[in-house]
């Protein structure tokens, strides 16, 4: 099994915090942050059941220990204050995404690739990127 | 209708299917950048169906298994505005649907080499697809 490093302020600083700057949207379904976190677990669990060839173009299910890291970082983002994704999806290649967005149309996108693996990236409308390799999170045994 | 294997011409749309996972009206960027990502085998591309070419949007859904289609979003792309992109889009046909063509430069190969690239892309074609969805998911 592996697991989330220590997550620390620097692997932190680019994901979007309370009461830091302009907050990325909260789902309009939800009311709280709160609300956000469960509507982001629940669709990892949805994402949980999926199986191959759930879009009808042949894609994989995210194997489930992607998926089960990808809980755990949410847990983990959660419980350091940082907001809750926007939307939680999986992906083509078998990796989860969260992906806050602005209301100036700007997306922040945490990919878990593979198990204690994400990524970390910002696009404005305009398709400027910034990526952040600084946050790659490295998997430790 | 114009036949597929004719150019596309500036002013024609073209159609984008996106899974409903990767469509959420609620918030600011609707169709996901994801939808836009190529999949392993699209080497030369990722897929569109021109609108010139089909009676109805909806006609482009027979290339999904039935149980399959009531799952897609459609959305349009005019192409004038991916030629302002430097994106260039080739008729590709296939058997079982009118239309097919397929954004060149948005190919598995050159998203993997210029990831960057490809995603910035991907920002600006979300953008515009969530300003066009003519077909919601059911």
């Amino acid at each position: 099994m592996t697991h989330w490093p220590e997550l620390t302020p620097e692997m932190l600083r680019h994901l979007p915090q309370s009461p830091n700057g302009i907050p990325p949207v909260l789902h309009p379904t939800c009311r709280t942050p709160s609300d956000g976190w469960k509507r982001c677990i629940d669709s990892l669990l949805a994402i949980r059941d999926l199986e191959d060839d759930w879009d009808g173009q042949g894609t994989p299910a995210p194997p489930p220990e992607v998926v089960d890291s990808a809980t755990i970082l949410a847990v983990l983002l959660r419980r350091h204050g940082i907001r809750p994704p926007t939307v939680t999806v999986q992906g083509l290649y078998g990796d989860v995404a969260f992906e806050w967005q602005w209301p100036d149309q700007t997306s922040l996108t945490l990919e878990v690739t593979e198990p204690a693996s994400a990524t970390l990236n910002r696009v404005s409308r305009e398709g400027n990127v910034t990526e952040y390799p600084m946050l790659e999170l490295a998997a430790t045994a | 209708m114009t036949p597929d294997f004719e150019p596309v011409a500036p002013d024609e749309f073209l159609i984008r299917c996106v899974w409903r996972d990767y469509y959420d009206p609620a918030v600011p960027v609707p169709v996901l950048a994801r939808a836009f990502l190529p999949r392993k085998d699209e080497t030369d591309g990722i897929s569109v169906f021109r609108l010139a070419c089909v009676s109805t949007a909806e006609d482009v859904l027979a290339v999904f298994a039935a149980d399959k289609r009531d799952g897609y979003a459609l959305a349009l792309l005019p192409f004038a505005v991916l030629i302002g992109m430097g994106l260039t889009v080739t008729p590709a046909s296939i058997s079982t649907v009118a239309g097919h063509a397929v954004i060149q430069e948005m190919n598995v190969d050159r998203c993997k080499a210029d990831k960057k690239w490809c995603d910035g892309i991907r920002q600006q074609l979300a953008v515009l697809a969530s300003m066009n969805v003519i077909r919601l998911p059911k």
